[in-house]
């Protein structure tokens, strides 16, 4: 095995290098030819032909990057310099074989020289704009003579939403339901009010000898507050509601069904995340129903009707999503 | 000139918190040359075959048989951050993003050639993942480090430079618009079209910020 050699600068790989030293000084990028690599050593330990060979038993000559690269020996180490910027070069600890060092500098260039085609997934999802009133916009008046038009002032109209959730409804046994909601608010923080309709499944109740199953479809009105921050916003409703409250008989010698409406007051807090235009959210609400309800079931022949009551507020956890409309 | 000695430089990593949770696994930096023996011919071998099996039989699967091989027997190998990058691209080739993202996550890349192609990858994997925070602290070191060709790398005659630029600026836009900053996300859209008016993004930034004006 000869010893290593690492020789002064052989003439052509001096002029490269000064050439490189020289581009570089000048603040620009030393560009391989099209399509080309161009290898510089200032060594014949390994030369450049040597990693070129090198390189042609690892990656098929076509598929060489355009790039410039830069090696540099001593008697124990090798210092890779890969493309125009030449920043983290690679030293590698080598022996005295030309071959080997070959094909080191060989297996640096073609690891780390080849573009992986992985792209970002998904695309951006922006918040809708808000926009700025400027005040030093100039206003035009109307000429003498002209008749005014009608102003027409636009301020932060805010936006709309449309959502659902599914829920879980816990007086007179927890059960689940769904609710569908409209509502507008100002963008950001601000008042806004919202509509909804919920749906919870049937309950059930046993009484004078059969079941009896009621379900409350209500639909509500309510103003809200939102409080805005930049991940998370929390809201807080108030507001009234009305109900039809529907009741069947399942068991009896005669099933027969009623129903009947009542009305109350309701109140609940939200927290959600906003994510474009959609909102993640969670809430909680409470509506004491403010018309007493019961169900009877009368006797078939004689005897006292047997009463029990409807339960007279609702409690509601529910989770669900938003979509902002403007 | 060419033959002096250069102190290996600082590694260069976005200071942003790691994700809650993640293993603080050690990174894999370059051995010191100065510490290191001579490689044995067998690892050059291995690689070699390693990377033959990849670029030029393109069988990504006998290809990692390799490197395991390569892993078991030089753990601490001279070219031990050759074949992490080697095995992260064939675990891509089969479609396994996951392990090729752990593969990257070990690497110290700011002590690598050609970083920015592979913090570029490293983030685009990240962010595929949802590590937008870790994904954001890529894709700026990508952009910071053409800090001083920005000025006209939409004109660049590198189309390698242009791309990177390119899919760095929509990367950040992405992550930027998942951790709220909707303003950063909005300016690097602009920057996007401005730069690459006719761009592979082009259409799509033109949509999100045409739809939000």
């Amino acid at each position: 095995m000869p010893a290593p050699r690492v020789r002064p600068l052989v003439l052509s790989a001096m002029l490269a290098a000064i050439f490189l030293a020289g581009k570089a000084e000048a603040g620009s990028d030393v560009s391989p030819a099209d399509g080309a690599l161009m290898i510089v050593s200032d060594s014949n330990c390994p030369s450049a032909e040597a990693v070129r060979e090198a390189l042609v038993g690892l990656r098929s000559v076509g598929q060489w990057p355009a790039l410039s690269v830069a090696v540099r020996a001593t008697l124990r180490t090798l210092m890779v310099e890969i493309g125009p910027q030449k920043t983290n070069p690679r030293q590698l600890a080598v022996g005295p074989d030309c071959a080997g060092r070959a094909t080191a500098v060989a297996l640096v260039i073609s690891t780390w020289t080849v573009d992986l085609p992985v792209e970002a997934e998904g695309t951006p999802i922006l918040q809708p704009a808000t926009p700025v009133l400027q005040p030093s916009t100039p206003v035009l008046q109307p000429s003498p003579g002209e008749k005014p038009e009608k102003m027409i002032t636009k301020t932060n109209a805010g936006q709309s939403e449309i959502g659902a959730g599914l829920l879980a409804a816990t007086a007179g046994g927890i059960v689940p339901g769904g609710r569908v909601e409209f509502g507008r608010m100002r963008h950001g923080s601000g008042l806004g009010w919202q509509v909804d309709l919920t749906v919870p499944a049937a309950r059930q109740v046993n009484i004078g000898g059969g079941t009896t199953r009621w379900m409350r479809i209500s639909a509500g009105v309510a103003l809200d507050a939102r409080w805005a921050m930049r991940r998370f916003f929390l809201d807080g409703e108030l507001g009234g509601a009305a109900a039809l409250t529907y009741a069947w008989g399942q068991g009896y010698v005669a099933n027969q069904s009623d129903w009947s409406p009542t009305w109350g007051l309701g109140a609940g807090i939200r927290a959600g995340i906003p994510w474009g235009r959609t909102r993640l959210w969670v809430d909680i609400r409470a509506v004491k129903w403010l018309r007493e309800q019961s169900v009877q079931i009368d006797p078939v022949t004689t005897g006292t009707a047997a009463t029990v009551n409807v339960p007279s507020w609702d409690a509601q956890a529910a989770i669900g999503i938003s979509y902002v409309l403007q | 000139m060419l033959a002096r000695e250069q102190s290996i430089p600082p590694e260069i990593r976005p200071a942003l918190p790691t994700q809650p949770g993640r293993s603080a696994s050690p990174l894999l930096r370059p051995p010191s040359p100065a510490s290191q023996a001579a490689p044995p011919a067998d690892e050059h071998a291995l690689l070699t075959t390693a990377l033959q099996r990849l670029r030029k039989a393109h069988d990504p699967v006998s290809a990692l048989a390799a490197l395991d091989d390569y892993r078991l027997r030089f753990p601490s190998g001279g070219l031990a951050p050759e074949a992490a990058m080697l095995r992260a691209e064939a675990l891509l080739q089969i479609g396994r993003k996951g392990d090729a993202l752990a593969e990257l996550d070990r690497l110290s890349l700011g002590q690598m050639p050609n970083s920015d192609e592979r913090y570029l990858l490293r983030g685009e994997l990240r962010a595929a993942v949802g590590r937008w925070r870790e994904a954001l602290g890529d894709f700026d070191i990508v952009l910071r480090g053409h800090a001083g060709e920005r000025a006209d790398i939409g004109a660049a005659t590198d189309t390698r430079l242009r791309d990177r630029f390119e899919r760095a600026l929509w990367g950040r836009a992405l992550a930027r618009s998942r951790l709220g900053d909707d303003a950063g996300a909005r300016a690097d859209l602009q920057e996007c079209l401005r730069r690459f008016p006719r761009g592979r993004f082009a259409s799509e930034a033109t949509r999100l910020l045409g739809e939000q004006r």
